[in-house]
């Protein structure tokens, strides 16, 4: 698999994720063959829709996925190789060094203490700081999120906090330790319109800021595009199309890419791109059929699409799989 | 009055709604009085589909249940064809609930668990005693291929379908019955980009056939965009403007409809790289405790003294267009307001700063 030719020593490194669910009944390929680097300071935005393995993609790194998930691959962070290290070690990674932000803000707080408690809890546990300092420090992280006055609202619950005021809570205690990496899984998926653009504001700041490389997994191409550096765009387990973020809103290669620019509604326009209508057991379906995964949905596929095409580079730092795209067929706004 | 429309008598008018929520307060609370809906007016013509936007606590879905009596009123009407839904008895109501329909948001809680495909998109069918039992089957698969599911999905269990099916499913059975008015809240919010094409799509022919009254209920702009051809937006309860889409989207005359616009992300990463602040700063405000004046002020950038004393009823700006802002004219002869959505250079939809 040609590997994406950047700077020598990026801040995460995944190679070759092959992530299978082995359960009694069925086997899922969720994840086949994906690469990709960040760099440090660099956003990534991985894009797909419900059954893309974007989430399991982004959930395979910090190895938090089910014990019916089978990792394969190799995944290099700090040094590192994460799937080698023991859970004792994993556990020292996650939380200090790399920092999770889920979709329900509610799956990373615990309802029944204060939200002070629960960032304190954290520095404490990773940084090993006192009961005064670690307070301190909460307070600090609350200010440099936006849930303000800061020592008052340490002292709140959940139940008492908005979805976005969870979020940017949660977003303190992802930040609290540090890291070098945030990954976040459809963070403002579930915020109001207005919300949402204050918490990408947010990210976007602090990621500057704090020079962290941000994993923001995503089914809306819109959201990701103010954040992401680098978009990496995801159908049926496999990668599809990784470029620069410029390159891959204005000059999207890719078939299935084009028809998820083209699928974003306005005015009149209800764009049909009718073999894109589909189901997640569709999308299933087509991991285990032989050759390009998308074939069946792609209005440009042909006798060639029975072999599965391979991740090229079609121009500087952007890469496609697609036969049509290596023949030096599609260019430019879909 | 704000309507679909400017002809005609409206198939379905929401007239002055309020529905109030109260809690009991007790030892160490006082009682709370929620006015969820605040004096509501819309109207809503044969045919035509009034896109309703808001945010969480808007109100908007409290006012789509209130529309299929889910919820009682504290003050106003629902009107069907004149009669007002609310004076009628149960009994005489259910023969309207045939015409008068709704697409739920969460479409799994809107089913039984035990029941198959087939027999909740026959509930309604059964329910208003439409057909006889041999025919239904027939309308069932109608139904079914009406929303690009196949009749072997009859069989199914509602809680073995994806997420997408099960809400195609929900919408056949909220056209079952053949009604006039569907309410549909967020009928695809839950959906993937591609789906969510199909179903507006559906929906859009389903309306053009059987001219259809649809008052799609959604947070999503772009969504509302593509189906509906008037909006109104809703803030904390009230309607705070209502106008034809065009000319909402071109000439926003409410900041919070404008600030709504501005907030959506668009696909174009320089554009958005140049925002430098959120439309809309913090956090909507208690429904217990809604700001005096005009309750949108504290997080208005444009607020003056006015705003934080009178209440700014909605009026008509210019024909077809309502607002209830003091400056709702300022804002129309605003070139910042004219220019909001074309960049001069790239020609590319982008937002003025």
């Amino acid at each position: 698999m040609t590997q994406p030719r950047e700077h020598d020593d990026p801040a995460l490194a995944v190679r070759d994720l092959r992530v299978r669910f082995r359960t009694g009944r069925e086997d899922v390929l969720a994840v086949k063959d994906v690469s990709f680097t960040v760099q440090p300071s660099e956003t990534l935005a991985i894009v797909g829709e419900s059954g893309s393995g974007k989430s399991a993609t982004c959930l395979a790194i910090p190895r938090l996925l089910p014990g019916t998930a089978e990792v394969r691959g190799s995944i290099r962070f700090g040094g590192r190789e994460l799937l080698e290290l023991s859970q004792r070690e994993l556990r020292h990674v996650r939380g200090k060094e790399i920092g999770l932000i889920y979709q329900d803000p509610m799956a990373a707080l615990n309802p029944v203490r204060t939200i002070g408690a629960q960032i304190s809890e954290v520095v404490r546990l990773h940084l090993k700081m006192s009961r005064r300092a670690a307070r301190e420090r909460s307070a600090e992280l609350l200010n440099a999120v936006g849930v303000t006055p800061a020592r008052r609202q340490l002292r709140a619950y959940p139940h008492e906090f908005s979805g976005g005021m969870r979020q940017r809570v949660v977003i303190a205690m992802a930040i609290a330790c540090e890291p070098k990496l945030v990954i976040a899984d459809e963070p403002t998926t579930a915020l109001d319109v207005s919300i949402q653009a204050q918490i990408l504001l947010l990210l976007r700041k602090l990621a500057s800021e704090q020079n962290i490389s941000l994993v923001f997994v995503s089914h809306d191409l819109s959201v990701v595009a103010g954040l992401a550096d680098k978009v990496a765009v995801m159908y049926a387990g496999t990668l599809v199309e990784y470029a620069s973020a410029l390159e891959l809103y204005e000059s999207p290669v890719h078939p299935y890419t084009r028809a998820l620019l083209a699928a974003i509604p306005d005015r009149d326009h209800i764009p049909i791109t009718p073999r894109l209508e589909q189901t997640t057991r569709a999308v299933n379906g087509e991991r285990s059929t032989e050759g390009c995964p998308f074939r069946r949905r792609c209005p440009s596929a042909s006798g060639q699409c029975t072999k599965i095409p391979e991740l090229t580079e079609t121009a500087a730092n952007h890469f496609v799989a697609c036969w049509r795209a290596e023949e030096g067929g599609q260019g430019g706004k879909g | 009055m704000p309507s679909g429309s400017t002809d005609a008598t409206p198939l379905l008018e929401v007239r002055n709604l309020t529905v109030r929520y109260r809690s009991r307060g007790g030892i160490a609370r006082r009682h709370e009085r929620i006015d969820a809906v605040n004096d509501i007016t819309l109207h809503l013509p044969k045919g035509a589909t009034i896109g309703l936007v808001g945010e969480s606590g808007s109100g908007k879905s409290t006012l789509g249940k209130a529309i299929v009596r889910l919820e009682r009123p504290y003050g106003g009407a629902v009107l069907l064809d004149g009669i007002d839904i609310f004076t009628l008895p149960e009994r005489n109501f259910r023969p309207m609930r045939r015409r008068l329909q709704m697409i739920y948001q969460d479409s799994l809680a809107s089913m039984n668990p035990r029941f198959t495909v087939g027999e909740t998109i026959a509930e309604p069918l059964v329910v208003h005693r439409i057909g006889r039992r041999d025919q239904r089957s027939e309308r069932v698969a109608e139904l079914l291929a009406g929303v690009g599911l196949d009749s072997s999905m009859c069989d199914k269990l509602v809680v073995q379908l994806s997420g997408g099916e099960r809400q195609r499913v929900n919408i056949a059975r909220a056209l079952a019955s053949g009604p006039e008015v569907v309410i549909a809240d967020e009928p695809t919010s839950s959906l993937d980009v591609s789906l969510q094409a199909q179903v507006l799509k559906l929906l859009k022919e389903r309306q053009r056939q059987d001219e259809l009254s649809v008052l799609f209920i959604s947070h999503d702009l772009a969504v509302i965009r593509s189906v509906a051809a008037t909006v109104a937006v809703m803030y904390l309860g009230k309607l705070v403007e209502v106008a034809r889409r065009d000319d909402l989207f071109s000439m926003p005359l409410h900041p919070y409809s404008r600030a709504l616009l501005l907030a959506a992300p668009q696909p174009d990463p320089r554009a958005e790289r140049q925002r430098d602040q959120a439309p809309i700063p913090g956090e909507i405000p208690s429904p217990v405790d809604p700001p005096r004046g005009c309750r949108f002020h504290p997080r208005c950038a444009m607020a003056s003294d006015i705003c934080a004393a009178v209440e700014p009823q909605l009026r008509q700006v210019v024909p077809g267009h309502w607002s209830a802002c003091h400056f709702a004219e300022a804002l129309g002869s605003d070139p910042a307001t004219l220019s909001f959505m074309e960049d001069p250079e790239t020609g590319n939809a982008r937002p003025r700063r």
